[in-house]
């Protein structure tokens, strides 16, 4: 914006009756601003998506075991452990054998043939849903507790 | 070749390398699982709408597939076909947000539309062809963290889009 167009505005005038310098960058600042603000149309993408997550977490919170338990898929296969007590799993998948800890009320994955070995990078989890899983070797890991708030 | 398309080509070129780029860089960030991306590559894919009409832009969707698998070594994989049927998902959601939406939706609303897409054709794929049931437990994360990326990845987009004199000058109109 030039000079000539700022002193046109009615801020300039107020600025210079105060005998200040203009601020130069309030007026470039206000409509960049103002074009971040979200349309109708993002609003109603925005409500939609957040609905569908929301169903998301009321499908999975609907059903509580009663204990505490790993639940392990491989592939089409399930399987559910006690998570108190400690155990090593040999789980075989589509590209070799994935190893599963349960110890100290988590669960962890110590190997994987997969190449990332980005499921063994994620460590313990012990809470109400959490997941582990190796999606490669198609072996995924659920954390399922009694009581929804409880942790250790 | 007529002028506008030779124009409308070579932006689509130049946005595939950008879709390449992204790749690239994405592929260098940690991630928790595999399939959670922020979908950087997708940021070109925006920006094309407003300057390519939708038959370039399903090109340049499929030639972003294409380029990732390409950088992520996944090209030819089950991962390949999950990230292709995602991208096809997304495509197809983001043409018809831009198209019902006109100018009341900016590139945000056509991110999270895209991003929802996807999401949910991947879980489909997921819960038929990998975990069945269990699929429900990686719901939450998977639609959660969309959202927030596709808000962010949207933002930018759209900020590029109106701020930019850089986009402006490309030049071409569908």
């Amino acid at each position: 914006m030039t000079e000539g167009s700022f002193r046109a505005s009615p801020g300039g005038r107020r600025q210079g009756e105060e005998g200040g310098e203009p601020p130069k960058r309030a007026p470039r600042l206000l409509p960049r601003l103002g074009r971040l603000l979200p349309k109708r149309g993002d609003l109603i993408v925005l409500f939609i998506s957040v609905l569908i997550f929301a169903a998301s977490i009321a499908l999975v919170g609907n059903e509580r075991p009663s204990s505490d338990t790993v639940t392990l898929k491989a592939g089409h296969e399930e399987y559910v452990y006690p998570l108190g007590e400690d155990r090593i799993l040999k789980i075989e998948g589509p590209i070799g054998e994935t190893i599963v800890k349960i110890d100290a009320g988590g669960v962890r994955f110590i190997d994987s043939p997969c190449r990332d070995k980005i499921c063994v990078g994620m460590g313990a989890v012990s809470q109400n849903r959490q997941v582990v899983a190796c999606l490669p070797n198609k072996v995924i890991a659920t954390v399922r507790k009694s009581h929804a708030g409880r942790t250790r | 070749m007529p002028a506008e398309r030779d124009d409308s080509v070579k932006l689509l070129a130049f946005l595939s390398a950008l879709c390449l780029f992204m790749s690239t860089l994405e592929y260098a960030i940690p991630k928790p699982l595999p399939f959670l991306r922020i979908g950087l590559a997708n940021a070109p894919i925006l920006l094309a709408f407003g300057k390519l009409p939708p038959r370039r832009i399903v090109q340049l969707s499929a030639l972003k597939a294409l380029l990732q698998g390409f950088v992520s070594g996944t090209f030819l994989s089950y991962v390949f076909v999950f990230s292709a049927a995602g991208t096809a998902a997304a495509c197809g959601a983001m043409l018809f947000v831009a198209w019902i939406g006109g100018d009341r939706v900016s590139r945000v609303g056509i991110s999270l539309g895209g991003a929802l897409a996807s999401n949910a054709v991947q879980l489909l794929l997921s819960r038929l062809f990998l975990f069945g049931a269990g699929t429900a437990y990686l719901a939450p994360i998977v639609f959660g963290l969309g959202i927030v990326s596709s808000l962010l990845l949207g933002a930018v987009a759209e900020q590029a889009a109106t701020q930019s004199l850089w986009y402006r000058s490309l030049g071409v109109e569908p």
